[in-house]
């Protein structure tokens, strides 16, 4: 993860801390238009992050297009009002995860929903070049992955995505609101389980 | 939330240095991880170089990291990119959120000032001190309703606001009613004002019934028999020299602001909403006036004027609109001043016209923007309202806005637009003048006329009467709903031909591939929400063969097609499920048939849509369709 340093412009990644220092100049217009600058930089920088975490928790890609542009507002207002933020990254994970988690129950979720429908897909959207014995090994691996990945909790699927993005343990109990022991612990059963099912 | 420690993750076991068993499950993650507390990094590095079985355990661990990275981008492959209108979207929200949003409020600039300051001066205490006293003397004043700009700012703004309204409009007319209280007389005048030709209609009532209906009325009309409401208030406007024809307005405030002498004013914050200009005048009949602006754009919306022996004068507006001048009849409005002046005024005014007549390619921007503006109010789905040019000179957006806060919400979308003439209507104010056209969607009225073909079905599925109901509407509606978006994607398509598409510019282009894009994806959304509910009461058995007619032909036609051809595929949806469902005119279908027949067309356009997707990407208007070729 990187510094991301807010200059006129877009927003650049160059060291190891977010941190958004907000020189608020004396020209308000000129201010304005420097917070939709750094937005629009933001959005462009974390969007597909974001986007691959939403859909990744089984929330449509249209959802979490609407979801981000609502984080994406929310952040807006954040630093319009004066609201200085530590950890960007994390404050935009965390509000899109928000988001996504009220309104789970009304949005519609990504297909596939079953394990059959799930090898179809795979083989859907598999490289063609493999021999038929090497596609039939990967279809089972995905299925297998499908069952066991459907099977954890939704704490523990959030956590092994979260931690796919490259979030650290501290940044994911942030995110999700919850101690990083309960992270520590989520990611070894889940890790576990995956284990256990490869080996049998 | 608690926010969780910086330390890296305590193991709960002993010191690795007492263990002489393996390592544990969490230990290995932890290490992977980069997790492990500095005490521990080098004894499990070097346990694991002594130890083959946690080395391949912890392999093992790396293996199943690899596998779920795999499953997630295979997962995410067919969704990557994300969609481009997500990032216009996205782009036009902000920038109304930035307009609504305004100003940043003084604490912001405070705050900022200080942060900014603070990361490049080190100040001995007192200093900071003095900063910190000055700063919450500031936010008192803040809390209080102390000033945050001038008076002459303020008014300044006021004007410049209005200005800018009135250039939205390719030909302006104000429309502004106001309510004028004075000696216990109420006085309502309503204005039709063009302010290019200073010319106006006027119409006025009082609580003692209307007394006057003229037009160009800035002279008292010398007939009036008895001394009324108006003459009363008007006398009283004299008095304090105030104006008269325009009573609220930020140049009639300032005019009247500049002839007073050591004039006291003070800005005053009413609520978030209001800022106030409250002058106290030593000298003169006038005493005290407080002009309030909205805090937004500074329009002037009251004015209260305390005269000598405690007179008071109130002139509250109760509405105000820029309209197209196109939407009244010209002959109505008579001009002010001197009559044998008019001639050259009108040719004036068509000389000053006509060279900021604006471009055809400014039009056609102009008519997508209000398209999109439309269509983010939803009132591009099938509403009486149209869209169209008024030759060459504007675009007009005309037709009937169902009640009055659908008619604000569609006008408050179209704010901004350039070139543009509004002539939205309520339903009773349409019933008030001439009749409206028909609505032009053309898509089928559901009407139920017997039992549906899958009564027995639905009974059988859904206990309750309220169950199959809240069935039957979800599905009609959400049917009703791709129809409507397949009708405008349709009427795109038509609207805007291949060789008008050729001459766009980009940002036109972009702003129709938008609108198109946006509508495929919600009749992509309404499909799915279809298929699902299909799926409830259609057996998978009885719907398509896997594989049968389910790869989609993305080739041999271009998306104008393709559209067409969509919207045929719902519509034949949207009556099937209405004769299977609401028993519409289905008197002699077989219900196994048209069952099967509803979910095999909602399957072929299900395979349809991704397809439509792939032709409508890129710069897919500038692209020959492949029937051209």
């Amino acid at each position: 993860m990187g510094r991301i340093q807010i200059g006129s412009g877009s927003a650049s990644v160059v060291g190891a801390d977010i941190c958004l220092p907000i020189g608020l100049a004396a020209n308000e217009g000129q201010t304005a238009l420097k917070i939709e600058e750094q937005i629009i930089g933001l959005f462009d920088t974390f969007r597909v992050p974001i986007y691959r975490y939403l859909v990744c928790t089984h929330i449509a890609p249209e959802d979490a297009d609407e979801i981000i542009q609502e984080t994406f507002l929310r952040l807006y207002l954040q630093l319009h009002g004066g609201t200085r933020i530590e950890n960007l990254k994390g404050w935009m994970f965390r509000v899109a995860h928000n988001l996504g988690l009220n309104g789970i129950k009304s949005r519609k979720h990504l297909t596939p929903t079953t394990a059959e429908e799930w090898s179809d897909l795979v083989e859907s959207r598999s490289d063609p070049s493999p021999g038929p014995e090497e596609l039939l090994i990967f279809k089972e691996k995905m299925a297998r992955l499908y069952v066991t990945i459907s099977k954890l909790s939704p704490q523990q699927q959030q956590c092994l995505h979260l931690r796919t993005e490259g979030f650290r343990y501290r940044e994911i109990a942030e995110i999700l609101g919850v101690t990083i022991s309960t992270v520590a612990e989520s990611l070894r059963r889940a890790i576990e389980k995956l284990t256990l099912e490869r080996h049998g | 939330m608690d926010k969780p420690s910086d330390r890296p993750i305590e193991r709960q076991t002993e010191p690795l240095a007492q263990q002489d068993t393996h390592l544990s499950d969490e230990t290995l993650l932890l290490s992977v991880d980069g997790e492990l507390a500095v005490r521990d990094v080098n004894q499990v590095k070097a346990h694991l170089e002594a130890c083959w079985s946690c080395r391949a355990r912890r392999d093992q661990v790396e293996e199943s990291i690899a596998e779920v990275v795999e499953y997630r981008n295979l997962l995410l492959k067919p969704y990557l990119p994300p969609s481009r209108s997500g990032r216009s979207l996205f782009l036009a929200r902000l920038d109304e959120f930035s307009r609504e949003a305004g100003r940043p409020t003084l604490w912001t600039r405070i705050s900022g000032l200080l942060r900014s300051s603070s990361l490049t001066i080190r100040r001995p205490a007192w200093i900071s001190g003095v900063a910190l006293v000055c700063i919450l003397l500031l936010l008192l004043a803040e809390f209080r309703g102390a000033a945050v700009v001038s008076a002459s700012e303020v008014i300044a703004r006021s004007e410049i606001s209005e200005k800018a309204l009135l250039r939205k409009t390719a030909s302006p007319l104000i429309y502004q009613k106001l309510r004028i209280r004075s000696s216990g007389a109420v006085l309502t005048r309503a204005y039709y004002r063009d302010p290019r030709d200073n010319r106006e209609i006027e119409s006025e009532s009082s609580d003692l019934g209307l007394l006057a209906s003229s037009t160009s009325n800035a002279e008292p009309s010398v007939t009036q028999p008895v001394p009324g409401p108006r003459t009363v208030i008007e006398n009283e406007f004299a008095q304090a020299h105030l104006n008269w024809s325009n009573p609220l307005a930020a140049d009639s405030f300032q005019a009247w602001h500049r002839q007073l002498v050591n004039p006291t004013d003070e800005i005053i914050r009413t609520d978030r909403e209001l800022l106030s200009i409250r002058t106290e005048i030593p000298e003169g009949p006038v005493r005290e006036s407080v002009f309030t602006v909205r805090a937004a754009d500074y329009h002037p919306v009251a004015e209260r004027f305390t005269l000598d022996g405690d007179k008071q004068i109130e002139i509250t507006e109760t509405a105000f609109e820029v309209i197209s001048l196109d939407a009244v009849n010209p002959s109505l409005l008579a001009f002010k001043g001197d009559p044998e002046k008019i001639e050259d005024r009108l040719r004036a005014s068509i000389t000053s016209v006509a060279p900021s007549r604006p471009t055809p390619e400014q039009l056609t921007q102009s008519e997508l923007e209000a398209r999109l503006a439309l269509h983010m109010a939803g009132a591009d789905l099938g509403e009486q309202i149209e869209i169209g040019r008024n030759a060459e000179s504007s675009v007009f957006v005309q037709g009937l806005a169902t009640s009055d806060s659908r008619k604000r919400e569609i006008l408050a979308a179209l704010q901004g637009v350039p070139n543009l003439d509004t002539r939205l209507r309520t339903l009773n104010e349409a019933t008030a003048g001439e009749r409206l056209a028909e609505p032009t969607y053309d898509g089928e009225a559901v009407v139920v006329e017997a039992q549906p073909l899958l009564q027995d079905e639905l009974e059988q599925k859904f206990s309750t009467v309220d169950e199959r109901k809240a069935y039957v509407d979800s599905i009609l509606g959400s049917s009703q709903k791709a129809m409507a978006h397949a009708w405008a994607l349709r009427r795109l398509a038509s609207r805007f031909a291949k060789e008008d598409v050729s001459g766009f510019n980009a940002p036109s282009r972009q702003t129709l591939e938008l609108l198109i894009r946006d509508h495929i994806g919600a009749i992509r959304q309404e499909v799915g929400t279809q298929t699902r509910l299909v799926e409830t009461m259609v057996p998978p058995s009885s719907r398509l063969e896997p594989g049968a007619n389910s790869r989609p032909q993305c080739s041999g036609f271009g998306w104008r097609d393709a559209t067409e051809h969509l919207f045929q595929c719902l519509g034949e949806i949207q009556e099937g499920s209405a004769v299977l469902l609401a028993g519409s005119a289905g008197t002699g279908q077989n219900k196994k048939d048209l069952s099967r027949r509803v979910s095999e067309t909602l399957e072929a356009v299900e395979a349809q849509i991704p397809c439509l997707y792939e032709q409508v990407s890129g710069d897919f208007l500038l692209q020959r369709d492949p029937s051209d070729r």
